[in-house]
């Protein structure tokens, strides 16, 4: 889901994913979580028939299947899809079918775009999932962008990740604004959950935090051996942190990804990290609404931003020892 | 008159060869040598954080410097003396330098801190040795080295190696503490080495070249 200032939780009963990076979404089951994901090797999706002002339906099915393409062609990930044609149903129906289409939606009026699921809860296989696009903004297909119009093909390929699992990223800095929405200063990640804002066509191409992402999902062969993971714990006096934003930093690369202490007793890891020695820093998470990341129930932000005295190295093919990061009261 | 004077100078050259005979390990006899020393440090890059914005220019979340701090160094050589002026050596050289990354100017004006781990280097390294003989002061001869070799630094916890190559030049001196003209053991010496390690590769931030210096000192066994 991808809001234009402040983010309304349309993600029902999906919690995010424990010990991981970036974050998945997942199935609760009693205390098994359990990251939702496509089965089928090809993902079929439909396109509305309906156009909006600026737009019309086949340069509204363009820039989805640009967006697709460009998560299908992520050289770590096994994932792919396929355009099935246009339909008169609408997005959000359940019908059976994956839809993306425009729908006016003025109640939700910081809403740019929203995703659904409907989930198999046991096995955590996606069934169908709709994304629909407020029409009640401007949207703009222009190459280019335009500055005074919302970048379809950028905030497809937002939604399309969660439409393969990801939620939110949290790599990003923002100010408040005046209304009290906020306003993106800047951003690592598509999935990042502000838009950048009208014009701006920045989030057509996936951020390496967005690729680890999907990588980790729809690992092809060699992901899981060319990669490395990081695990740890955010601690203050001794207690776990619960919810704290982790990023690991590649000098070499100049990589961000992040990920979340949202295991037990504050625990993390991120996976992906190209091997070598990590930067490791952590935040309270600020920079936008709790709830557009997971349940903001015990989510704890009172602690400084904390950079680690030590580099950590991500093994090839492995994960780090387990360290911890003391972080103190703000 | 003549034929004594030319006798002389007959005796005085091979007076002068056998005092150099003393003072060299005989030809193509292996030397082995241990030593300690010092690997210096050197400036590995700086590379910042740095988010997209709408706009053109990165916003940086912080900034990093990385250096590899210098060591103490453990140093195994081999060597062959080919010529009197000509010989060849190979050297292994193991320290465990910190990497030290300084992180500063966080945007949340995080305190900056040195993030730091340590590593296992080995340089394993040949090459060749000049010996300057009409230089020689007071037993001590001196060299100049040049070589090239490989690499290999482990990360800490020894999970991950890295890999790389250099090329050295240096100099130094040597000097035979002992000979036996016969027996296994046929002879005993000291050296000491300055070198200038031209490292690419290993653990790195910018993927540069970077200069390392080294010196040590060691004792060698002429077999």
């Amino acid at each position: 889901m991808r809001r234009a200032l402040t983010l309304l939780v349309m993600i029902v009963s999906l919690t995010a994913q424990p010990a991981e990076a970036y974050l998945h979404l997942t199935s609760s089951t009693g205390s098994t979580q359990t990251p939702l994901k496509w089965n089928q090797t090809r993902v079929r999706w439909f396109a509305t028939d309906r156009g909006v002002a600026g737009v019309t339906a086949g340069q509204f099915q363009t820039a989805v299947a640009a967006g697709f393409a460009t998560w299908e062609a992520v050289p770590t990930a096994s994932v792919a899809f396929q355009f099935v044609g246009f339909t008169s149903a609408a997005p959000f129906d359940d019908d059976g079918i994956s839809t993306f289409g425009f729908d006016a939606q003025p109640d939700l009026d910081r809403v740019l775009g929203a995703t659904s699921f409907v989930v198999d809860r046991l096995t955590g296989e996606i069934v169908e999932s709709d994304v629909f696009f407020n029409s009640i903004f401007t949207w703009s297909t222009a190459a280019a962008g335009d500055a005074s119009r919302f970048d379809l093909q950028s905030v497809a390929t937002h939604e399309i990740g969660h439409f393969v699992g990801l939620g939110h990223s949290a790599i990003g800095e923002t100010e408040i604004r005046p209304d009290g929405g906020r306003r993106v200063i800047a951003s690592g990640a598509v999935m990042f959950p502000i838009s950048l804002g009208r014009g701006t066509t920045a989030d057509r191409t996936l951020q390496p935090d967005d690729i680890a992402g999907v990588s980790d999902l729809y690992p092809d062969d060699d992901f899981d051996d060319t990669t490395g993971a990081i695990s740890g714990r955010v601690v203050r006096n001794g207690t776990g942190v619960i919810g704290a934003h982790v990023i690991a930093f590649n000098p070499k690369t100049g990589v961000i990804i992040g990920g979340f202490s949202i295991g037990a007793g504050g625990t993390f890891q991120i996976a992906g990290l190209t091997p070598g020695a990590h930067v490791i820093r952590v935040e309270p998470l600020d920079d936008a609404d709790i709830d557009s990341f997971f349940s903001p129930n015990g989510i704890d932000v009172d602690f400084q931003v904390t950079l680690l005295p030590r580099l950590i190295v991500a093994p090839a093919g492995g994960a780090s020892d387990r360290f911890d990061v003391s972080v103190r009261p703000k | 008159m003549t034929v004594r004077a030319s006798l002389i100078a007959v005796l005085v050259l091979l007076a002068a060869a056998t005092a150099r005979a003393q003072t060299d390990p005989p030809l193509h006899h292996l030397q082995l040598g241990a030593g300690v020393g010092f690997f210096g440090g050197a400036a590995l890059g700086d590379a910042d954080a740095n988010l997209r914005t709408s706009g053109t220019d990165p916003y940086r979340l912080f900034a990093t410097a990385t250096q590899q701090a210098g060591t103490i160094a453990l140093d195994l050589h081999a060597a062959i003396d080919l010529t009197r002026r000509v010989g060849l050596e190979a050297h292994t050289l193991f320290a465990r330098p910190d990497v030290r990354t300084s992180i500063t100017n966080d945007v949340e004006s995080a305190p900056s801190v040195d993030a730091v781990e340590r590593l296992d280097q080995y340089l394993i390294d040949g090459g060749v040795v000049i010996r300057l003989n009409e230089l020689r002061m007071e037993g001590w001869v001196p060299l100049v080295t040049a070589g090239a070799g490989y690499l290999r630094q482990l990360h800490e916890g020894l999970t991950l190696s890295e890999h790389g190559h250099l090329f050295y030049f240096g100099g130094g001196v040597r000097r035979v503490l002992r000979l036996r003209p016969k027996g296994f053991f046929r002879g005993l010496g000291a050296r000491g080495d300055v070198r200038l390690n031209i490292l690419s590769g290993g653990v790195t931030v910018e993927d540069n070249r970077r200069n390392h210096f080294s010196g040590s000192a060691s004792v060698f066994v002429v077999f």
